[in-house]
């Protein structure tokens, strides 16, 4: 008696029969297959451009991470956009002030859909050395942080190290809006 | 430094001003001190500023210190210098805990704005007659005085004023939902 399933396994089974026959699955060239998600995230992961903000020291490593020893433009975020409407991410490089805490939330929020956050350095992690009135303990309070990145300041390389995480995060999340 | 030149100011200030000066005394580094009352200040920075024998024309720096809850007062200082011959002055205003006002002396040295500004933020103490008494450093939404001895430098205490600061702005929700126009208005407030 036939059992549920048997014709789905004899036609596997046929395909597998007729695949060995031709030598494995047949690779037509220039065509690819994969799930829509994956293809549009693959292409934003090596795009993603930061906006231009520099609050403090770690800014100098953000642009020693962007010119040509570390060389930021091998995971394509080498383009500082000076406008956030034209930006992904927003490296959040320095000890943020409560005075400046408006203006990062603004720049913040004039940044298009989807969006990403590195919060550099110890500061903008969790306020540093800074245990007093001015500075703000933590960008994560006015800010959704996707990545932490530790240091005082941080190697570019931890910086790249931040940026790959985000592409990782990226790959894995699901497209909404395309 | 000259030496002991920075004296003579005091003196013909004591001889000029008689008892409106209440107290005076020699820095440790050889300036003249003057302890003032706060309703003479204006009349004898004017009359430092414009005596022909004093010409302290330049508000080197001002600023204002916290005497602690045993005192229950405040210093205002203010250090005047004459460039021509180096010769400089202190003077030291009183201002109570309970009654923290001072006149502005904006009118005879524009250079004091700031620095009032400044002071009355970090102390709590208010300038009477500041032509802009918006906040200088410290943002809009913070009422506290920060530079007092009563404000929390560390721990938990520290944290209540963070977190108060973060529901203000929170609750504010002034950045959230505005758009560009407001931004520029603010920008060239």
């Amino acid at each position: 008696m036939a059992k549920r399933g048997d014709d789905v396994m004899k036609t596997r089974r046929r395909s597998e029969e007729y695949l060995s026959t031709i030598g494995g699955f047949p690779s037509i060239p220039g065509v690819s297959t994969t799930k829509l998600d994956e293809a549009i995230n693959w292409m934003r992961k090596f795009s993603i451009w930061p906006v231009t903000l520099g609050l403090a020291c770690c800014a100098i490593e953000m642009m020693s991470a962007s010119a040509s020893r570390f060389d930021i433009s091998r995971f394509g975020s080498e383009v500082f956009r000076a406008s956030p409407r034209q930006s992904d991410l927003m490296i959040v490089a320095g000890r943020v002030s409560w005075k400046m805490a408006p203006v990062v939330r603004q720049v913040f929020d004039q940044m298009p859909e989807p969006k990403w956050v590195i919060a550099m350095g110890a500061c903008s992690s969790c306020g540093g050395v800074f245990n007093n009135y001015a500075i703000a303990p933590g960008v994560d309070r006015i800010l959704p942080v996707d990545v932490y990145v530790p240091g005082c300041p941080p190697r570019p390389e931890a910086l790249l190290q931040g940026l790959l995480l985000i592409q990782e995060k990226l790959q894995k999340s699901k497209v909404q809006y395309w | 430094m000259n030496n002991g030149f920075e004296k003579e100011p005091l003196k013909i200030l004591k001889n000029l001003m008689g008892e409106k000066v209440l107290d005076s005394e020699t820095g440790r580094d050889g300036v003249g001190i003057v302890f003032l009352d706060r309703n003479s200040l204006l009349e004898v920075v004017k009359l430092i500023r414009d005596n022909p024998d004093l010409q302290l024309k330049y508000l080197s720096y001002m600023t204002a210190v916290d005497r602690c809850e045993s005192a229950r007062a405040f210093y205002v200082i203010y250090e005047f210098i004459n460039h021509d011959d180096d010769s400089r002055i202190r003077l030291r205003v009183y201002v109570s805990e309970k009654d923290p006002w001072i006149p502005t002396i904006t009118s005879l040295f524009p250079s004091a704005n700031w620095h009032e500004r400044e002071m009355m933020e970090m102390f709590g103490i208010e300038v009477r007659g500041h032509p802009d008494p918006r906040k200088l450093l410290l943002p809009d939404w913070v009422d506290e005085s920060p530079l007092r001895k009563s404000f929390p430098h560390e721990g938990e205490e520290l944290w209540k004023f963070h977190e108060k600061v973060i529901e203000m702005f929170n609750e504010k929700g002034e950045y959230e939902g505005k758009t560009d126009d407001h931004w520029l208005e603010r920008l060239f407030d």
